[in-house]
């Protein structure tokens, strides 16, 4: 008796899951938009807590996770923040020990999410914003991850040792004699953006760039955050790749760095979020997602770092560079995903290092 | 027979007794075994099979011919043999000059060389980074201000080869010191009373006697600060990146990035652990020739070398020396925590405790802080009992194969953490220990990369005890446990507790197995 | 906490890295000096030198 009722319950849930599923197959491709449910919300505070893998800079990732904190009160953020490329290496370690540790994951070497989505790392989960208004390149057709930040690789320059007509205003300027000694980069073996932004430069302007580039004797830094902060101390005097939105920072707080987004476009770098399938607090990152795509999670995002969203009505803020304003190179995840060992190899061999 | 009776109770006593000592020397031989030699044999296999697992001697060809190998190589000897000279040059001096010496302040010297030898050496690359980078290094701004040069000048570039030779060997030189100073103020008087009466002035008494009953010692010294120059991990990672070059360690380090190649770093680590072997046998040598231990315990105080009008030089020469890995990265340290732009000098108009704020509103802060502490003192206590027994068993010799046991403690000195690391990596991911996530991975870590300098502190106190006592202790009838533990562990309680903070030390400032094995579980698995 | 302080570092967080590498070095001081003060331990260093 009881056997054949738990059956029938299954059945007609079966046939309501199904139900649902099909037209949103039809219309989009991927799982139905999902809006935060009381129930959502409820097993999120059951599990307490949250844990985010991000390549995104501490103070950024931190302000991400206290605005949810005070959102969602009882719900813990634990952030675990590398590169992308160390990340990457860490996660598929830890996988193949059987520790899953991470419930959601954020990366800015978009390739990395075409690896997992091909190991069946990521869970389906497409938040209601998502849905609703992302572009349809922001999002994987199967609903597997988005894109929670945009921003562009630059180069920056120290006012206070370098006068503005002598700034660089391309990466092509920068092989120039006078820059010898004095630059400063991050590495791709560290770094997505970079990786990212390695890839799109050679593609664009040719590895010879990089062989001239290694003949300066570029200091050589791990993070993409990092150049703007060794040339806002005044450790180098120009950097040849790096974050525009810590430069821009930097510049807000009123020390003497200026950006310069290359003549020859600048790179873009397009970082997903997305929730793993093996999370051990599913709920909570579910949540988590739904608040990070959210237009307040992805307007508060943006103003804190200065960086651009996907999102789109949410407003860049006054006096800042407008995304659709600065000339890019195309970004190409698929591309970077065959590449990547090459690439790595490839300039370990030009840089030393 | 009222005199002969307690006599042959005793005896009677003493067959009742089951003698623990053999199982527990046993027991103690099969953890070390597991200790070091799974990992290692580990090691061994991957760097002799390709990645399909079929045997291979490329791993090692590679090493040879690719220039991406030979170059770090040969970065690593030049870094350990000049690091390994500079801290002598600086710590012999220094040795003699606060264990033989009427030096004022010599007290607080000792603190101060303790103060550097607890100073993780990443911490100092970074503080030294904060002090003497080109540009905005606080001493090559202090360098332009006084003397009006132009931007990019510099007198100090701490991305360099000396850069890095320079702030290993801040790091190094207490090892010396301590060994140099430690054998100097054993030497008895007597000796030196002996020389001057026979006619030899204060300093032929020097060179005939002194020196060459603490040569050994700087010889010793001089080989452990190579190896630890050679195997150091963190301040190479912090100077030499930026700089774009290589040595072993970071080159290992590397090679576990994506694409992962654990056979190349396997064999990679291979020639750091034959070269150690060669040179710890070397040692060996050199203090088995020159048995000079001094025989007898109760001896004169050391007779002091009156300094004169150099008081004050030999004052300056060694405040001189500590400025470098003490006070001066210790106020670049503070001034960083305490300034809003980490190279610029705090005034009190500018000083901030925003930096204070951020860290400890980090949620990995205490988690990293407590886990600290927990490993620091379970790794201390462990480490200490273990070095206890194994030197025990060594020292007197109370097994067969006691050599190999000696061997195996020793071993570990010669692999670099970060190979460690991986050892343990391959052997506790997979079945039938599987440790990886958990804190003990990092505390079998920790024990195996310290159980060296713990069993060869204990050793030699063992030594220097004597086992005069502890056998006429054993003829009285104890067993060999009791006699450990009432007549040698009492005597030596001193070393035990240097034993215990040395490996306490050692383990706060560990990074390069870290830093392969840690997990995000590892850093919360207590919380 | 080593490795804490590695990853601030690769990202260049200066200040917090000072701030943390204190910590550890006050830390280390503290447990140092208190082993060495605890009675026991004290005595144990004349019986050596008698």
């Amino acid at each position: 008796m009881t056997v054949s009722k738990i059956t029938r319950r299954r059945v007609l849930a079966g046939g309501v899951a199904a139900g649902l599923a099909v037209p949103a197959k039809v219309l989009a491709q991927a799982p139905a938009a999902e809006t935060v449910t009381p129930a959502l919300l409820e097993a999120a505070k059951k599990e307490g807590r949250v844990v985010w893998y991000a390549a995104m800079d501490l103070p950024v990732s931190q302000n991400v996770a206290k605005r949810f904190e005070a959102k969602y009160p009882g719900i813990s953020v634990r952030i675990e923040r590398t590169g992308s490329e160390r990340q990457f290496q860490r996660l598929a370690q830890e996988y193949s020990s059987k520790i899953y540790a991470a419930d959601i994951i954020n990366a800015s070497d978009a390739a990395h999410f075409v690896a997992w989505k091909r190991n069946g790392w990521l869970a389906p989960y497409v938040p209601e914003d998502v849905a609703k208004f992302f572009p349809r390149e922001h999002r994987d057709a199967d609903g597997l991850f988005a894109s929670s930040r945009i921003y562009v690789v630059s180069l920056c320059y120290n006012t206070s040792m370098v006068k503005p007509e002598d700034a660089p205003k391309g990466f092509m300027d920068l092989l120039h004699p006078k820059w010898l000694n004095r630059l400063v980069k991050a590495h791709p073996s560290y770094s997505g953006t970079i990786m990212t932004s390695t890839y799109q430069v050679a593609r664009d302007l040719g590895w010879d760039y990089f062989e001239k580039l290694a003949k300066q004797k570029v200091m050589q830094v791990q993070s993409s955050v990092d150049p703007p902060n060794k040339v806002a101390l005044g450790e180098r005097a120009a950097m040849a790749d790096g974050n525009d939105f810590n430069v821009i920072l930097h510049k807000e707080a009123g020390r003497p760095v200026e950006i310069v987004y290359p003549v020859e476009g600048a790179p873009l770098i397009v970082c997903p979020n997305a929730v793993l399938k093996a999370a051990s607090n599913p709920n909570a990152a579910r949540l988590f997602q739904s608040f990070l795509f959210s237009q307040d999670g992805q307007q508060a995002l943006c103003d804190f770092a200065a960086q651009h969203s996907a999102h789109p009505q949410v407003k860049p803020k006054p006096g800042r560079p407008v995304l659709k304003n600065i000339k890019v190179m195309k970004d190409d995840p698929v591309a970077v995903e065959a590449q990547a060992v090459e690439i790595k190899a490839r300039y370990q061999k030009i840089f030393g290092v | 027979m009222t005199i002969a009776l307690p006599a042959e109770s005793a005896v009677r006593r003493r067959t009742f007794k089951i003698d623990f000592s053999l199982p527990v020397l046993i027991a103690f031989a099969a953890v070390l075994c597991v200790l070091i030699v799974l990992p290692m044999s580990w090691l061994a296999y991957y760097s002799v099979v390709d990645k399909a697992g079929q045997f291979t001697l490329e791993n090692f060809a590679t090493l040879v011919t690719e220039p991406e190998f030979r170059g770090p190589m040969l970065t690593t000897l030049i870094l350990a043999t000049s690091a390994s000279i500079f801290c002598a040059l600086a710590a012999a001096p220094m040795g003699w000059l606060v264990a033989r010496t009427d030096l004022p302040f010599a007290k607080a010297v000792r603190a101060l060389v303790t103060a550097s030898f607890v100073t993780p050496p990443f911490l100092g690359a970074i503080a030294w980074e904060l002090l003497a980078a080109p540009n905005s290094g606080l001493l090559n701004k202090l360098y332009r201000h006084l003397t009006g040069a132009e931007m990019g000048d510099h007198i100090f570039n701490i991305y360099s080869m000396t850069g890095l030779i320079f702030v290993v060997s801040c790091y190094t030189f207490p090892y010396i010191f301590v060994l140099i100073a430690n054998a100097l103020d054993r030497i008895p008087g007597d000796l030196e009373d002996a020389s001057s009466m026979l006619g030899g002035r204060t300093w032929t008494t020097a060179r005939r006697i002194t020196i060459p009953l603490a040569l050994p010692a700087l010889l010793a010294g001089m080989l452990i600060a190579f190896l630890q120059a050679m195997t150091l991990f963190g301040s190479p990672a912090i100077l030499a990146l930026p700089a774009g070059f290589h040595t072993m360690t970071t080159k290992i380090w590397s090679l576990f990035q994506f694409p992962p190649k654990p056979e190349l770093a396997a064999a990679a680590s291979l020639p750091l652990l034959v070269l150690t072997v060669m040179l710890l046998r070397t040692q060996q040598m050199i203090l088995g020739r020159k048995g000079y231990s001094v025989v007898g315990g109760k001896t004169g105080d050391p007779r002091l070398i009156r300094l004169g009008i150099w008081k004050w030089p030999a004052v300056a020469f060694v405040f001189a020396v500590l400025m470098l890995p003490v006070f001066l990265p210790y106020f670049a340290l503070i001034n960083a925590a305490l300034s809003p732009i980490a190279t610029t000098l705090v005034t009190p108009e500018n000083a901030t405790l925003k930096n204070v704020w951020f860290t400890f509103g980090l949620s990995s802060t205490k988690i990293a802080l407590q886990n600290t502490f927990i490993l620091g003192a379970l790794t201390a206590t462990l480490g200490t009992l273990m070095a206890l027994v194994i030197g025990y068993i060594s020292v007197r010799r109370a097994v067969v194969g006691h050599q190999a046991l000696g061997f195996l403690a020793t071993a570990p000195i010669a692999i670099p953490g970060i190979v460690l690391g991986v050892g343990l990596f391959l052997t506790y991911t997979q079945p039938p220990f599987v440790l990886y996530g958990t804190l003990w991975i990092l505390l079998l870590a920790y024990l195996t990369i310290e159980l060296p300098a713990a069993y060869q502190q204990l050793s030699s106190a063992y030594k220097a005890v004597g086992n005069d006592l502890e056998d006429a202790s054993r003829i009285l009838g104890a067993t060999r446990l009791q006699a450990l533990r009432h007549i040698t562990a009492p005597l030596l309680r001193t070393s035990v507790i240097a034993t215990w903070c040395f490996i306490f030390v050692a383990t706060v400032r560990e990074l390069s197995a870290a830093i392969i094995l840690f997990t995000s579980d590892t850093r919360s698995c207590r919380s | 906490m080593s490795v804490l302080i590695f990853d601030l570092k690769e990202s260049g967080d200066l200040g917090a890295i000072a701030v943390l590498g204190i910590m550890m070095l006050v830390l280390t001081f503290a447990v140092v000096i208190t082993i060495n003060r605890i009675p026991g331990f004290g005595a144990a260093q004349r019986l050596r030198n008698t």
